[in-house]
Parts: C-alpha cells; structure tokens; sequence
C-alpha cells in the first residue's frame, strides 16, 4: 500500500512565512505612521512659521499687498511654470514584494536651459570666461562680452520667475523668510507623500498575503476532506466478507 | 532592505487646495503652474469663507482629473467638507495610485492625528477598536 504524500510539511512551511512576513510587515506599518505623524508635525511647525512671516510681511506692506490679489488668476492670459516639480517613479523592497510610488523634487532648470525655452529662441551658448581671459585674440573679447551678458540676463531672468516677484520689486525681508519656509515645508510634503504611499503598498501586500493564506486554508480542509474519505473508503474494502 | 527603483518616472506637479495663506506660501515656495495655451488651469484652488461647497467639489475634481498632477494638498478642515469625495477617490484610485491626496495642517485648526483619514484607516487595518 503505497501511503500518502504527507503535504503537510511543505503547507506548514509556505504558512509560517506567510505569518512571519504579516508580523513583519505589521511592524512596518506601526514604523511608518509613526513616521508619518512626526512629518506632519513639522510640517505644521514650518507652516505656522510660514504664515506668521507672511502676516509680519502684511502688517509692513499693506493687507491687500499680500492676498490673493497678487496670484494668477484663471482668467490672466499669463502663463507661470512651476518650479517645484516632482518626479514620480516606481519603487520595490523586499525583493519586490512591497511597490510603492516614489516622489521627488526635480532640481531647478539651469540658467542655460531657462534662454534655450526662452522666447526670443535664441541659443546662447555657454563660456567659461575664466578660459576665455587667457586668450588674447580680438574675438574672444566679444565672447566675453556675451558671456557676461548671458550671465546677467539669465540671473535676472531666474529672477522674474521667481514668484516672490508677483508681491513687488522689492519684498521685504519677512516676506522672502516665509518663502523659505514654505519651500521647507515643500520639501516636508514630499516626504510625506512617500511615507503615505510606502504605507499603501505595504497595506496591498498584507492584503495579497492574507487572501493567499486563507486560500491555502481552504485548499488545505478540502484536501483533509477528499483524504478522510478516501481514507474511509479503504476501511470499507478492507472489511471482511461473511462467508456462510 | 532599501527601496530600488524599477521605472523611471515622470514630471509632475502639486496641486494645492487650501485657504489664502496657504495656497499664498506654497505658491511662494514655487509651486503654481498655468499654461492658458494648452488649456490647462491653475492648478491651486483658494478656499475662503463665501466659498460654496459646490464650488470646493469642482476646484477639487477639476484638480484630480488633470494627468500632470501627482500630489494634491489639501487643508484637513476642508477635506472634512469634501470627506465623502476622498474616500471616493481613493477608492477607485487606479493601479498608479496617482494623484497622492494628501491632508496638511490648516491654520484655523491644529494638526489633529486621530482624525487623520490615513492613520484611522491604519489602525482599523492593525484591528484597533
């Protein structure tokens, strides 16, 4: 009698790597709200920081001087790009078993990108005026002149991009400290970002690993079920027969 | 173990929905965009006292169909407003999980961690009561 694979070994197994991997990924998740409750708050501390420089900033130009006033509008024609941009790609852990988006800040165009999209559509092309010096050809004189006029123009355009400039030419000093607060506190998003979606992938795995266990459960009662019964129906061949 | 990444991602923006001086600082740090030419909107909604909730429920779907926006800030009191259209939409939230909403301290009221949707759906998820 040729006896019956013993799948319970390799079932117990599959099981208790399954339970050891929920325990683990349950005390992730503890980690990462914890984590995620102390970004938060200083994001909040920034803010308040943040706020409190820009109401310093109202109380010196005016109440209308910093409102809502001063923000592009849906109807202004002017078009504003975005300097805080983010870049979002996929991440994987854990031997790729927990995938989660992953954001981060984009550095700031170069000044030599900001002439290329330009609109004149003149390309400048970039010099090193360090080099250029030792060159005493008369060429190079005129060289250095644009490069020194690329400088200037790409600083002063870098400079009208920046939003700061909507409030005035010449914003007070509160005013540009709540910018840098607020560019902290953009910092401090993205990193809550990444914490709210590393949460969300490790809660999709503990689902996935929690749908597979019960699976197994079922498949496993089923299994015991057919075994029993076949098991019975062996008894059953077995019994002698009453011969009178 | 630390995170890889597996696909190289796209540019994007953040959308913010909050009161004046909130969508004012962020605007500040950078964050606004608007392209009239490509028909693309700003990407900020400012939320004042008169605002209809109407008017917050089209401010924030108009924000969340927009393909160019990954993150959208949003004031926790005004999220409280809009509570049922979150959860909507992070129910049927697609595989890219994008845009990420996230609920940020507002002015009028402090950082409050057991109302946070995130943490409350977190602990329901550990089995706490």
């Amino acid at each position: 009698m040729a006896p019956f694979p013993n799948k319970d070994s390799d079932e117990v197994l599959d099981k208790s790597a399954i339970d050891e991997e929920l325990s683990d990924l349950a005390v992730d998740l503890l980690l990462l709200s914890q984590e995620l409750i102390n970004t938060k708050l200083k994001l909040e501390t920034l803010s308040k920081a943040g706020w409190m420089e820009m109401a310093k900033a109202r109380y010196i130009m005016g109440p209308s001087s910093v409102s809502v006033l001063q923000l592009p509008t849906q109807e202004s024609e002017k078009p504003v790009r975005a300097s805080a941009t983010l870049d979002v790609s996929q991440c994987q852990r854990n031997s790729g078993s927990v995938r989660y988006n992953y954001y981060s800040l984009c550095p700031p165009s170069s000044p030599s990108e900001e002439q290329t999209s330009g609109s004149d559509g003149i390309r400048l092309r970039k010099f090193d005026i360090n080099v250029l010096s030792e060159d005493g050809a008369a060429g190079s004189k005129v060289e250095k002149v644009a490069a020194a006029a690329a400088g200037g123009s790409s600083a002063g355009r870098s400079s009208v991009n920046d939003p700061i400039r909507w409030f005035g030419f010449m914003p007070p000093m509160p005013l540009r400290q709540s910018q840098n607060h607020f560019k902290s506190a953009v910092d401090t998003v993205v990193e809550i970002a990444n914490i709210q979606s590393e949460i969300r992938g490790v809660e999709d795995r503990i689902k996935f690993l929690n749908r597979t266990k019960k699976g197994k459960m079922e498949s496993k009662v089923e299994g015991s079920i057919s075994t029993q019964d076949l098991e019975e129906e062996k008894v059953l061949s077995l019994e002698p027969l009453n011969i009178h | 173990m630390p995170a890889s990444k597996y696909k190289n991602g796209e540019q994007r923006m953040i959308g913010v929905i909050g009161d004046e001086d909130t969508c004012t600082g962020f605007l500040l740090a950078g964050v606004g965009d608007k392209n009239p030419k490509k028909g693309l909107g700003p990407n900020f909604f400012v939320v004042e006292k008169m605002t209809k909730q109407a008017d917050i429920e089209e401010g924030f779907r108009s924000l969340v169909s927009r393909d160019d926006i990954a993150v959208i800030l949003i004031c926790q009191h005004i999220a409280n407003d809009i509570r049922y259209l979150i959860d909507e939409q992070t129910a049927i939230a697609s595989k890219s999980a994008l845009p990420c909403i996230l609920e940020i301290p507002s002015k009028q009221i402090a950082y409050d961690g057991s109302k946070d949707p995130v943490l409350s759906k977190l602990r329901q998820f550990l089995g706490e009561k």
